[in-house]
């Protein structure tokens, strides 16, 4: 049986938008990181539906999204390392990983 | 250029399209190993000098080399990674800028680095580089692969610049503020990004054009049902550029993240990823989504943007009191006038892109003197606010007049390169039919007068019993060679324009 395209491009749609609202509301740091990284998933499965739908009519180009996807995964775990090396920081200078007691630059 | 060896002879020409990568690819692997072994850290910050200026010299050897010249003409330019990669003009001038505003940082910040990053002192540098490399590779690339990868080079390392005062709250806050909202942007953009590549099948951007175009051999058209997808995407994407370049209303990161972040840094981030964002939003909307019915729908978009970057920046920075933040929103305005031209390059596209490409140049040129003041004023004294600045003029008179000639550039009076980039600005928008955008960035030039004029007051009029400055000489090698830079660009702007004019019209 076929899978019809709309559902994991819904599912792919809704963990963006789950990650989005999650990363705009919470306030612990390590949290929003945890967001963002489910934004990144919902636009690999996106990419990766995408290249599975163009397979049969663009089969030279429809490869380029599985490659783009395992940049993406890489490049999320140099992001997470870089952005826990900033948060850790944070927590050493002022015990805080709450983004709304950074307060010392105004705005 | 008439040499005995031509580059394409000596070695394999697709090479050469990377070969200002590849330089700066091995001086940061050489930095990083001499960093073990020199205790003089000093000498070492020459060794990654040497190597940008070597980047810049391969820039300008191989752009004159008359087979890649004939190939380039021939639209065959240099190719790399099949294709991801061109050494066209647009990515000669646009390299050529990034590796000018990456010598100037090196140079004006040899002794903030010296004396407040003693701890990291080569891994700033080392950071610097990898920045660059980004950024290179995000205005070379034609696929949106490349681009992303580029982009994220740039941001990530950013995200440690800004952070880099390890034990300073609030670099340590700016670093924070700057990672949180940059990884969401990067996340937006990316989805718009997939998106595109819903609609179209493909990731490289004539590959995109030629499918909203009807398809091609390759690829098959995208047909009418996918617009709604298409527009979706465009948006996404619009969001993420926006953000990377501090658009309106993707702005409110700017002024934390200028403020916190180290002087040097801040240079850096109002000069460099933003000129490079504006580069890689040409490549993208212009070589890959610039087709007929699609160009109205973002040009619109980038108009709009552009229309409330400028007035907002310049209000805000109004009421700005500290020179870091002023001069965020001042760098957020700016970023409007630049999107100007880049909503103008939708639909008269070869004075767009140039007006563009002059604009980022002579803006670079202007903010890093402004910036290099800046550096010397917090290494000094740690002094960042507008009213520590007065009686600059018998501090250090070179400072307080290359400050108002900067100042005056950024304002656009004539004769100077900002007059001149918002003139081609201004002819680019009005032949696009953006006459209204045109009219506005007038008006806002004025609005912008009022807090650069409060500056040159205090430096000039107010007393002030602040002791002179000492010596820098990193600083003051950067100042002057910014005003070399803005007093050249001006007189001898002939040779610029039509650089960048050749450069506009490769990338269709």
């Amino acid at each position: 049986m076929e899978l019809p395209i709309y559902y994991p491009l819904g599912l792919g749609a809704l963990l963006f938008g789950l990650g989005l609202w999650g990363a705009l509301t919470q306030k612990n740091a390590v949290r929003i990181l945890m967001f963002i990284e489910i934004m990144l998933n919902g636009v690999n499965l996106n990419l990766i539906t995408f290249s599975r739908y163009y397979w049969q009519t663009n089969p030279e180009t429809a490869a380029r999204a599985p490659i783009l996807t395992l940049f993406v995964m890489t490049v999320a775990a140099a992001e997470a390392s870089v952005g826990l090396a900033i948060i850790l920081s944070m927590v050493r200078n002022r015990g805080v990983v709450e983004v709304d007691k950074a307060t010392l630059l105004k705005g | 250029m008439p040499g005995v060896l031509s580059w394409s002879q000596l070695v394999n020409p697709s090479y050469v399209a990377i070969l200002p990568h590849l330089i700066i690819t091995a001086t940061l692997l050489v930095v990083i190993v001499l960093d073990v072994y020199f205790k003089e850290k000093r000498s070492l910050v020459w060794v990654t000098l040497a190597g940008v200026v070597l980047a810049m010299l391969s820039i300008w050897y191989t752009a004159s080399d008359p087979k890649i010249q004939a190939a380039i003409a021939g639209g065959q330019p240099l190719e790399f990674w099949g294709d991801m990669i061109i050494a066209d003009g647009f990515t000669f001038f646009m390299n050529g800028v990034l590796l000018g505003i990456a010598a100037l940082i090196i140079l004006l910040s040899t002794d903030y680095v010296a004396k407040f990053l003693r701890g990291a002192h080569m891994e700033f540098y080392e950071i610097i580089l990898a920045t660059t490399l980004g950024m290179m590779f995000m205005v070379s690339s034609r696929d949106l692969l490349t681009i992303y990868i580029g982009l994220e080079l740039t941001s990530i390392s950013s995200y440690v610049l800004a952070g880099v005062l390890r034990k300073d709250a609030r670099s340590n806050e700016a670093g924070l503020k700057y990672f949180l909202t940059g990884a969401v942007a990067s996340a937006v953009l990316l989805f718009g990004l997939s998106l595109i590549f819903g609609a179209t099948g493909t990731t490289r951007l004539p590959e995109i054009a030629a499918a909203l175009a009807g398809g091609s051999h390759v690829v098959a058209a995208a047909g009418p049902a996918l617009t709604p997808l298409l527009v979706a995407g465009m948006a996404f994407m619009i969001v993420g550029f926006a953000f990377k370049v501090a658009a309106v209303p993707m702005h409110l990161w700017a002024p934390d993240v200028y403020e916190g972040a180290p002087t040097p840094v801040t240079a850096f981030f109002s000069a460099g990823p933003k000129g490079a964002a504006m580069a890689a939003i040409l490549r993208v909307f212009v070589g890959g989504l610039g087709v007929a019915p699609f160009t109205d729908k973002w040009t619109l978009m980038w108009a709009a943007a552009a229309a409330l970057s400028m007035t907002i920046g310049n209000l805000v920075a109004l009421q700005q009191t500290n020179i870091k933040r002023m001069m965020a929103y001042s760098s957020i305005a700016q970023a409007g006038y630049i999107l100007v031209g880049v909503a103008a390059s939708g639909l008269q596209t070869a004075e767009g892109i140039s007006s563009v490409l002059f604009y980022v140049m002579a803006y670079a040129v202007t903010n890093l003197g402004i910036f290099a003041v800046l550096t010397h004023m917090d290494q000094e004294g740690g002094w960042v606010d507008v009213e520590n600045y007065a009686g600059l003029a018998k501090r250090n008179p070179l400072y307080a007049w290359a400050m108002l000639l900067f100042f005056v550039s950024l304002i656009g009076i004539p004769p100077t390169v900002g007059f001149l980039g918002k003139v081609f600005l201004f002819r680019a928008a009005s032949a696009a039919g953006y006459l209204w955008l045109a009219v506005l960035m007038a008006v806002n030039s004025v609005i912008s007068v009022g807090y650069y004029y409060r500056v040159v007051k205090v430096m000039f009029l107010d007393p002030s019993d602040y002791p002179s400055l000492q010596r820098s000489s990193g600083i003051s090698a950067t100042v002057v060679l910014s005003l070399i830079g803005v007093v050249a660009f001006t007189i001898f702007a002939n040779p610029f324009v039509q650089w960048t004019a050749q450069s506009a019209a490769l990338l269709q």
